[in-house]
């Protein structure tokens, strides 16, 4: 699937509902780092994404 | 998730304090935060002009957002938005928009700083100089904020430092030795009490980075979303990364190095900084005969 992080589009391989904290491991961000949002709304670390998910990803300390 | 307040969903963990917070609270949270911060450090007391860097990032627009959520209804104070444009191309261009998009809709005066105007482009700098680039920007950029700042007749200059730039400038000046340097980084004022220098104010100072990007997300800001094209040369990549991995197996980590810092503030006096005085070629204060930013444009022009 494709993710977009920062502005930029990502592909990624999962196939399977995963909790948001396993994906950000997957990018090899820690939970301190990023945030994740899923369908236009924030979400925490313990909620999950599934692949037909619209997901963004901001990392923190990447902009302004 | 759902909110440690109410039912709603929670769109942050705050682990420091094992709360989960839906964007109600969290941003009532935030506001609340930077609130205190301005009245505990008399941030805003008796000024009636107060400026607001801002540069396009999350930081800076979600602290023009607060401040103008918290203090835009008085009328005895006005805010005004300045921004200095370093002339780093597209990164800028992008950024500039984004600033003037925030303040049209707060219906904020805003004010644009070029770099062409007072030094040199970082572009131009970058192509007779390859060294590092953040010590040009940061001189220059806070030169003409000074500059800018008093030629507007401001009480205060507030600029968007959350408490991660904060722990990191701490554990920097502590790993250069320049623990006085420390001062420069006050909640409220800065190096100096010289009325050449127009106070700075830091009313995100206590509240995390990832907290600032969330707020800024969660409130629907259009911020710029990019990072620097010469952020990769600094020394401050290492130490944020550093921290973030303290936080991350010790929450709470960033609030215990802001309050060491607090309380080691209180030991450093302002008399230990050197008298001020006026550079001999700009006529702008400084610690020595000339400048840094006089000392970096000869170099830098020089051939």
């Amino acid at each position: 699937m494709v993710l977009i992080i920062d502005g930029r589009r990502q592909r990624i391989k999962f196939t399977r509902p995963l909790l948001a904290s396993s994906l950000l491991k997957l990018l090899g961000l820690g939970r301190e780092r990023a945030l994740v949002r899923r369908n236009g709304k924030l979400i925490t670390e313990f909620d999950k994404v599934s692949p037909k998910d619209n997901i963004e990803v901001f990392t923190v300390g990447s902009q302004g | 998730m759902k909110c440690s307040e109410c039912n709603a969903d929670a769109i942050i963990y705050l682990a420091y304090s094992q709360k989960f917070l839906c964007g109600k609270h969290f941003s009532r949270l935030t506001e609340k935060r930077a609130g205190a911060a301005m009245r505990e450090h008399a941030m805003v007391r008796g000024k009636k002009r107060i400026g607001v860097a801002i540069s396009g990032g999350k930081d800076s627009l979600a602290l023009l957002y607060i401040m103008h959520k918290l203090l835009g209804k008085d009328r005895r104070l006005k805010l005004i938005a300045l921004t200095v444009d370093e002339g780093i191309g597209e990164y800028r261009s992008e950024s500039i928009k984004r600033c003037n998009e925030l303040c049209s809709q707060l219906g904020v005066e805003h004010h644009i700083y070029s770099f062409k105007d007072y030094a040199v482009p970082m572009r131009t700098l970058m192509r007779r100089r390859r060294t590092d680039p953040c010590s040009y920007c940061g001189v220059f950029r806070r030169w003409i904020l000074n500059k800018a700042a008093r030629e507007l007749k401001l009480d205060a200059l507030a600029v968007a430092h959350n408490l991660d730039d904060t722990v990191q400038t701490f554990l920097m000046n502590l790993m250069r030795n320049e623990p006085l340097r420390m001062l420069r980084f006050r909640p409220c004022g800065g190096i100096s009490d010289s009325e050449e220098f127009v106070p700075r104010i830091r009313p995100l100072f206590a509240i995390p980075e990832r907290e600032v990007l969330a707020y800024a997300l969660h409130n629907g800001i259009k911020f710029h979303v990019g990072k620097c094209p010469y952020a990769h040369y600094a020394i401050r990549n290492h130490v944020r990364k550093f921290v973030a991995d303290m936080e991350e197996r010790y929450p709470g980590t960033k609030f215990a190095l802001l309050n060491s810092y607090l309380y080691m503030l209180r030991s450093l006096r302002l008399d230990e900084v050197p008298d001020i005085t006026k550079c001999r070629e700009c006529g702008e204060p400084s610690t020595s005969g000339v400048c840094k930013r006089c000392i970096l444009l000869s170099d830098a022009l020089r051939k």
